[in-house]
């Protein structure tokens, strides 16, 4: 199944503070530091870009995915979709996202 | 400096006023009524400056004998900083140790000034080996064998990091050996002087190993730091010098320090740049002449 278009009425996601994030890159791997939380996070490149992308605002999984996808010229399935789902889940169990109405 | 000063000179002034002892970047007010002590104090710190008074202490250290009866069945040391004793008392007989762990913890607990780290430091041509590790590891029996072939003692306990440069501050101090690593390390290096064992403290046997009087001197001169190796002895172990990526050193360092979390965004930084700036390792040894060789060859390269 291929993703096509955004539905309004699913929540989309957030970072809490971009400004608070800190970055270092090594290779693949990323260091990131919450100043809010005072929490450090070592993060895969994966991980790193899905944070870096919600910096320009709140968006739903869905249409994270795409601009993912788009930037690397594939097309985007809903199995991807299902991953960048899960992976905001888990940066929100770190602390590093929030679930927004949009 | 302190061996400047007559013994007794020494001893007046310690139950006195109070010597002030230049100790790397730290002022430190020493002040005891324990026999013994001085003599103690001047074998170890005798080529450490003293600090004309008045001056402003950043530590100070009283090292006395506490009140109540068993000042006479059963005497003991008490440690005392700022005034307040955060200590139980030790064993009258164990009064430098007791005042040398004291003045480690005065360190770890108000010196955030630095990034510190539970480290070694050592530096030769001009830049620092920092060797990070928890107890165990032999932190203290390699800095003192390196220390015995030349490289400069910066520090056995603590790796003091400028959070505006990234520099290493040398904390040049007795160095504290325990239980089977005095014997290594007279076998090691005869020549070095290993003041009193102390038996029966919380860690063992305890000696301290003499600062070479050439790190004491430049004690005030800070270094870029080079290379970070994390030291694993173990019985019987190959020698294996492991390369470790830039993150794993990142983790690795950010749960050594003392202060890391404290520190912030500062502790971030300055932990980021010693791993830019630093090449990484873990060194597995148990043969010491070995270990020192390929930190030698590491340098030197």
């Amino acid at each position: 199944m291929v993703v096509s278009q955004q539905d309004q009425s699913i929540p989309g996601w957030k970072i809490l503070e971009a400004d608070a994030l800190h970055w270092e890159k090594w290779g693949e791997q990323y260091a990131l530091y919450d100043s809010l939380s005072g929490e450090t996070h070592l993060l895969p490149e994966f991980s790193a870009r899905v944070l870096q992308q919600l910096s320009a605002g709140s968006v739903t999984a869905e249409v994270l995915a795409r601009a993912l996808c788009d930037a690397s010229g594939e097309t985007c399935k809903q199995t991807f979709v299902d991953h960048v789902s899960q992976l905001l889940s888990q940066l929100q169990a770190a602390g590093l996202t929030e679930k927004v109405r949009s | 400096m302190l061996a400047g000063l007559a013994g007794e000179a020494c001893r007046q002034r310690l139950t006195g006023k109070g010597l002030l002892l230049k100790i790397g970047p730290f002022t430190v007010e020493v002040r005891s009524d324990i026999d013994g002590f001085s003599h103690l104090l001047r074998q170890f710190y005798g080529q450490f400056s003293l600090v004309d008074a008045p001056a402003i202490a950043d530590f100070h250290v009283q090292i006395v004998r506490p009140g109540g009866v068993r000042r006479w069945w059963r005497p003991q040391v008490q440690f005392l900083l700022d005034g307040q004793s955060p200590f139980r008392p030790f064993q009258l007989g164990h009064a430098f140790p007791l005042f040398e762990w004291g003045l480690n913890w005065g360190i770890a607990m108000q010196a955030h000034q630095y990034l510190m780290l539970h480290s070694a430091a050592v530096e030769r041509a001009g830049k620092v080996l920092i060797l990070p590790a928890w107890p165990g590891c032999g932190k203290s029996t390699l800095c003192a064998a390196l220390v015995s072939r030349g490289w400069r003692l910066f520090s056995d306990e603590f790796g003091l990091v400028r959070t505006d440069g990234g520099e290493l501050v040398p904390l040049p101090r007795p160095t504290p050996l325990k239980n089977k690593s005095i014997e290594v390390i007279r076998d090691f290096a005869p020549d070095a002087t290993i003041g009193p064992a102390f038996h029966g403290t919380r860690k063992g046997t305890v000696a301290h190993l003499q600062t070479p009087d050439a790190s004491v001197i430049q004690s005030h001169i800070p270094a870029p730091p080079a290379w970070l190796v994390f030291p694993r002895y173990r019985a019987g172990a190959r020698l294996h010098l492991k390369p470790i990526d830039k993150p794993q050193a990142f983790l690795k360092l950010a749960n050594n320090s003392f202060n890391y979390r404290l520190l912030g965004l500062q502790g971030f930084q300055t932990v980021t740049r010693l791993v830019r700036h630093c090449d990484s390792y873990i060194l597995s040894y148990s043969n010491l002449d070995e270990a020192v060789e390929t930190l030698n060859r590491l340098a030197d390269a």
